[in-house]
């Protein structure tokens, strides 16, 4: 951005038009100036997605299917109305369906034509999630990704990949880590990664 | 028809970026995000002609883009498709220079407050859990360079119906302007073998198919 032609003192030398930040802030600009957009709502929402909506909203579910028997049956049958009774749901969670890991099953969820994922209780999808890796070979090869993520399972377990190609949204329940039967509600929240609801680690670790 | 974004079991990718799972990695991803949902909204655009509109991201850049520089991208192109701004509007602003007239409207639009995709329809479900299906070779309403969200991994596959996900709307006529078409959704498992046969795997991939896409095989 070196130039020595005259301009105003004053005047910015004009920012890279392929800059996407510099494109965002000019859409912006003109969404505002022509009364379409409130920047003040632009940042409520980001709020929303980045702070309200996350990963905790989804442990709670799990913890709660841990230590209820009666909601965990209710959360497999029918995922968007248990969710809803511990407040959750809306924007791409229309529809959520619960998964459940066992001793013979292991889930792990992809969207493979762009970023499909349960935001009412996982929040916005971290990026390797969105990756043209990810989406590429987690369907065809589970267990090398898992490997990659550092989960090893044992050979005689089924993965299952869930590709969220329509408008149902997939949450997998992982199993409760063994020796912490004893632990609460509140406690075990705490043991329920992102990750684990997505399936690429296992609960409680990491 | 080029179909960029159809990553599912494309050989050639290297390792998931495991360490990076930050959600935004700076301040304009954060307002790309919400913006263009504003965008979209605005503009008129509802999920399916917004998923259609990243997916005409320019094929020889769509895997090195960031992820909300595609948004973004989409964002201009939504508002200027929609009739919002005019095709050079955001490259004047950004250089001082005049816009070749935008057509404003005015709108009180916001993100994600539509009546949803999912719908109730008095057709019964073609098949049922257990049937085995056929995945045709393309959705039968197929445009040229259309949306579809038949993944090209399961063409012609055979696989079997796991669930039965209720009746949407149909995103191949939706993306285009010509109606909702809703159609039941079947969660359709997989053998990883029926896919890959040369791969050696023993796994299963379960996904969610609109009953156009399936017939008896």
């Amino acid at each position: 951005m070196s130039h020595d032609h005259d301009h105003d003192h004053h005047h910015h030398h004009h920012p890279d038009p392929h800059d996407p930040a510099v494109r965002v802030e000019a859409i912006e600009s003109l969404l505002v100036e022509a009364g379409l957009v409130d920047s003040a709502r632009v940042d409520a929402l980001i709020e929303k997605y980045e702070h309200d909506l996350g990963p905790l909203n989804g442990a709670q579910v799990v913890a709660k299917a841990w230590t209820d028997r009666e909601y965990r049956t209710r959360l497999l049958a029918d995922g968007t109305a248990a969710i809803a009774e511990l407040g959750f749901g809306g924007a791409q969670g229309e529809r959520m369906v619960v998964v459940e890991n066992t001793d013979q099953v292991h889930n792990l969820v992809v969207c493979t034509l762009c970023s499909c994922y349960p935001w009412p209780v996982l929040g916005l999808p971290p990026s390797w999630y969105k990756s043209p890796e990810y989406r590429a070979r987690a369907v065809r090869e589970p267990n090398v990704v898992l490997s990659e993520f550092g989960t090893e399972l044992d050979d005689h377990v089924e993965v299952r990949v869930w590709d969220s190609s329509a408008e149902v949204r997939y949450l997998v329940l992982p199993q409760q880590p063994p020796g912490t039967e004893d632990l609460n509600e509140t406690d075990l929240v705490d043991l329920v990664s992102r990750d684990s609801m997505i399936g690429v680690r296992l609960a409680g670790a990491l | 028809m080029t179909r960029t974004h159809d990553l599912g079991g494309r050989p050639g990718f290297g390792p998931v970026p495991v360490d990076d799972d930050q959600i935004f990695h700076a301040d304009w991803e954060r307002r790309a995000f919400a913006v263009t949902q504003f965008s979209q909204a605005v503009a008129g655009f509802n999920t399916d002609a917004f998923r259609h509109g990243v997916e005409r991201e320019d094929p020889e850049r769509y895997l090195e883009l960031d992820y909300f520089d595609k948004w973004i991208r989409n964002a201009e192109r939504m508002l200027v498709e929609g009739g919002v701004f005019a095709s050079d509007a955001v490259s004047a602003a950004i250089l001082g220079t005049s816009a070749l007239g935008a057509a404003n409207r005015t709108t009180d639009a916001a993100p994600a407050q539509g009546r949803g995709a999912h719908r109730v329809v008095s057709a019964t479900p073609k098949f049922a859990v257990g049937d085995a299906v056929q995945v045709r070779s393309e959705s039968p309403a197929a445009l040229e360079g259309g949306h579809t969200r038949l993944p090209g991994y399961v063409a012609g596959k055979p696989g079997t119906v796991r669930l039965i996900n209720d009746a949407w709307v149909f995103p191949d006529t939706h993306a285009h302007g010509q109606g909702e078409s809703p159609a039941w959704v079947y969660a359709v498992a997989f053998l990883a073998g029926d896919l890959w046969p040369n791969d050696n795997a023993t796994h299963t991939v379960v996904v969610d198919l609109f009953e156009p896409y399936l017939e008896t095989p």
